[in-house]
């Protein structure tokens, strides 16, 4: 180990489940100091597991890890005052301001409590009095990366602070990381973005509990889809095979004519409005993504659409049948996603599918049936006996897509599928949505990923509960004048005049 | 010291934010004690009599009028035995009365004379409590009537005297120490639920990887309960003084140090409970089943520990409310006791640091250990 040297790790195995889930498997790493790393790999790889045991929150089972010069086993008090730790859920106080969660992980941290340059920059100054629970997501981010910040420390660790962020607010994290780092500080950085991590100093491949590749991202590729490519074949591959879910749908009623309807709805919540004004109209076979920043009131418009939220004002149409005079006529056409895992975390994956299929009303026969089929389909054999509750996040969302097309709806809305999700785990997900509305199945579709975007024939960008353009991605691109859907978005947003809310 | 500091204020910033810790803090004892005031009565029940006459001596129409006159007993009276018996079943009244045409005979001739009393024994309290109204009724009735010389007078005569408490009223025995099942609850429910949370929503895990060390996370999360705990205390006190008339006769300083001795063993319980469980459900049902169960029926404030069998006798010293009820008690209607203020506190104080140490020692260092 020189001086140079931030983190060093040699042989490190941790285990889970009485050595049944070898989460680090033999794993041995060397960072330098100064550097931004991006952290890849699928769900389940080990990435959290190996950036809780950098930051000493777990012990390892055999070998040893140096970070900083420190052990974070025996050592972790003194080393814990040199990291700034970000973990997926942030570690906000929910029901504190978010001035009262900065003075607290202040003093934690033993830091002067002088927070303002950082809020400015962040744009949460006006926001400062308000609970870190009522923040949108993006917010929430930027207020946990600031309490991770904070300090200076000389290795910032962040576990997926993007996911479930969109492009402008990724951005902004972006920015003030890099702003804030020193010279010598490192940066490690989990994601599931590839464009992110391609314009990372290094990137380091987990998979399986160990590392694949580590070097420079443009050494693997110069573009982002290239770079895409190369870590999904350093993964193992991904063949785009044909979907055995669009194969296996019995759809009826196909044709011509508008399987989604949105006519003026309007969401009004006291006399904030979540949807000022949406009117949308999709084809039936049509791949229509709603996209926008946080807190545009997207999920918002799908509770309504689904007959979950009742709106103010306006209506929506599923295949012609009103949603608000007839909600579970119109739904029983419809299969839902929702953004949250919304499954029965406690039951077995068997279990959630037989609910699923009682619930949408197929019975004995006809329920094995579609229970087996998808189990097939989703490759969930070897999971049938676990809880969905601890399947890896990539098996989570596909249980949920399998529960939302058991019963073969003509029209599927998807609330953020993919966030979080490993690249190769959306390739397959986009594969079946592709080959489903090849078939004729109508799907509305909420992403962050602006590569996913660029699947949908039509787009309808939603921005404070208006939608301010609608068109193929292409006629997107053409409007905002860009080159890529990121940009186009980016600077849509920003033209109508890019205010957090 | 800082980061203790902080740590309490940021607690007690949610407390005031999240108002269930207040409801918990400040309704919750008021509704225990106003039901313990009222809903619970050990002592007089109202039972509604039926009287068929069969004996037409008008002296037996004071009988009956005198039934009608008692506080605890109202009375109907009946011509048809067949309906009083239908009306028995049917729960309309709890007991019948009846007079056979020979009482004031057998009376006035100097023999044994005899009343029936059917009772719904289905309910073994009333019963016993109309048995004894009946019986007090009829032999105050009988020093009054011209029979009087006919009745020969009991050999012995018990003069009781109930100390500290003259009346015999349950509600100054109970009200008092209901306040062991009150603090236990509140102390374990507060805290229940606190470091639980902090797994829940993920916060553990940004507080672990900064400086603080376990002694700062339990001194942080005792020291705003305590204070939240003890400020109930207070409030629960001045309702059973105001409120419910209860007499205080011992001293408020000792009053309140064995309670605070009471209330740190409890809060240990309930941070026990919480740094066992790392969800808030598991956490809260364990509260209740732990914490209010055993306060309620083997701290001896319903129950007396002495009819218990011998082993879970000795099962209650380790249960923080037995030795309240003990103390509270005496404090309230007797008076300070030094015996008893000594041996609580002690069993208080040992309970409370063992539970302590307990969990410091459960506190969590890392994710996994």
């Amino acid at each position: 180990m020189t001086e140079t040297t931030c983190i060093e790790i040699k042989n490190l195995t941790k285990t889970f489940s009485n050595g049944e889930v070898r989460a680090v498997d033999n794993l041995s790493l060397r960072l330098e100091k100064g550097q931004t790393v991006g952290i890849i790999g699928a769900d389940g790889a080990g990435k959290t597991t190996l950036l809780r045991l950098i930051c000493g929150l777990l012990q390892p089972d055999s070998g040893t890890i140096s970070v900083c010069g420190l052990n974070p086993v025996t050592q972790k008090s003194l080393l814990n005052a040199k990291i700034g730790y970000m973990p997926q859920k942030f570690g906000l106080y929910e029901d504190l301001s978010v001035l009262d969660n900065l003075n607290f992980y202040a003093a934690l941290k033993n830091v002067s409590p002088d927070f303002n340059q950082m809020l400015e920059f962040a744009d949460l100054k006006r926001f400062q009095n308000r609970l870190a629970g009522k923040l949108s997501g993006g917010m929430k981010q930027k207020l946990g990366l600031i309490c991770a910040l904070m300090g200076m420390p000389e290795l910032i660790v962040l576990d997926e602070p993007s996911v479930g962020v969109d492009p402008v607010s990724r951005r902004e994290l972006l920015k003030m990381v890099k702003t804030t780092v020193q010279n010598q500080t490192t940066v490690l950085w989990s994601t599931a973005y590839m464009d992110e991590a391609h314009g990372f100093d290094t990137v380091v491949v987990v998979d399986r509990g160990k590392i694949i590749y580590q070097g420079k991202p443009q050494d693997l590729a110069a573009d982002t889809l290239g770079f895409e490519n190369k870590v999904i074949e350093l993964m193992g591959g991904y063949a785009p095979k044909p979907s055995l879910v669009a194969q296996n749908y019995h759809l009826n009623g196909s044709g011509d004519g508008f399987a989604v309807e949105a006519v003026d709805l309007v969401k009004r919540y006291g006399d904030f409005y979540a949807v000022k004004n949406n009117t949308f109209h999709i084809k039936k076979g049509e791949i229509f993504g709603l996209l926008g920043p946080n807190g545009a009131g997207k999920s918002t418009s799908f509770k309504m659409m689904c007959g979950l939220a009742r709106p103010t004002g306006g209506t929506a149409r599923i295949m012609g049948i009103d949603i608000v005079k007839q909600a579970s006529l119109a739904r029983s056409h419809l299969g839902y996603m929702a953004q949250k895992f919304s499954l029965y975390a406690n039951l077995s994956v068997r279990e959630n599918l037989e609910f699923f299929a009682g619930a949408y009303g197929l019975k004995g026969k006809l329920a094995d049936e579609a229970v087996s089929r998808m189990t097939e389909i989703f490759g969930f054999r070897r999971f049938l006996n676990d809880n969905a509750g601890d399947l890896p996040l990539g098996y989570k969302q596909r249980l949920s897509l399998a529960c939302a097309v058991m019963h073969n709806p003509p029209v599927l809305f998807l609330d953020e599928p993919t966030s979080g999700v490993d690249v190769i785990t959306r390739r397959e997900f986009w594969n079946h949505l592709t080959s489903l509305a090849q078939k004729g199945v109508t799907i509305l579709i909420t992403t962050h990923f602006m590569d996913e975007a660029e699947f949908c024939d039509r787009i309808s960008l939603f921005y404070k509960g208006k939608t301010i353009a609608t068109g193929t991605p292409q006629e997107l691109k053409r409007l905002a004048g860009a080159q890529s859907m990121e940009d186009a978005f980016v600077n849509l947003i920003l033209q109508n005049g890019r205010e957090i809310s | 010291m800082n980061i203790t500091l902080a740590f309490v204020k940021k607690e007690f910033l949610q407390i005031i934010r999240d108002p269930s810790s207040l409801i918990i803090a400040f309704v919750l004892p008021t509704l225990l004690l106003f039901i313990y005031a009222y809903g619970i009565n050990l002592d007089a029940v109202n039972v509604r009599l039926g009287i068929k006459n069969d004996d037409s001596n008008p002296e037996i129409a004071d009988l009956i009028k005198s039934f009608g006159q008692n506080r605890y007993v109202t009375s109907a009276v009946y011509n048809n035995q067949n309906q009083m018996y239908k009306d028995i079943v049917s729960s309309k009244i709890k007991g019948a009365l009846l007079i056979p045409d020979d009482f004031s005979a057998r009376l006035a001739a100097g023999k044994q004379a005899q009343l029936l009393l059917i009772a719904d024994g289905a309910e073994i309290n009333q019963v016993s409590y109309t048995q004894s109204y009946v019986s007090s009724i009829v032999s105050q009735w009988l020093q009054n009537s011209r029979f009087k010389s006919n009745v020969s007078q009991p050999a012995v005569n018990i003069q009781p005297r109930y100390w500290y408490n003259q009346n015999n009223n349950a509600r100054w025995a109970l009200v008092p120490s209901s306040l062991a099942v009150t603090m236990t609850l509140i102390g374990i429910l507060l805290t229940a639920l606190v470091i639980s949370r902090e797994w829940e929503r993920g916060t553990m895990e940004a507080l672990l990887s900064t400086n603080i060390k376990p002694i700062h996370i339990v001194l942080g999360k005792y020291i705003p309960y305590f204070i939240v705990g003890m400020l109930s205390l207070a409030f629960s006190i001045l309702m059973i003084i105001t409120l419910f008339d209860v007499p205080f006769r011992g001293s408020f300083w000792i009053l309140f140090l064995v309670s605070a001795l009471f209330l740190y063993a409890s809060l240990g319980i309930g941070l026990i409970i919480s740094s066992a469980a790392k969800n808030q459900f598991l956490a809260s049902i364990a509260s209740l089943i732990i914490g209010f169960l055993p306060a309620l029926m083997m701290s001896g404030i319903v129950f007396p520990v002495k009819s218990m069998p011998l082993f879970f006798q000795y099962f209650t010293h380790i249960l923080p409310p037995k030795h309240y009820v003990d103390f509270i008690r005496s404090e309230f209607l007797s008076g300070t006791v030094a015996v008893n203020v000594v041996s609580s506190s002690l069993f208080l104080l040992t309970l409370g640091f063992l539970f302590s140490v307990i969990v410091y020692k459960k506190t969590a260092r890392r994710l996994d250990a």
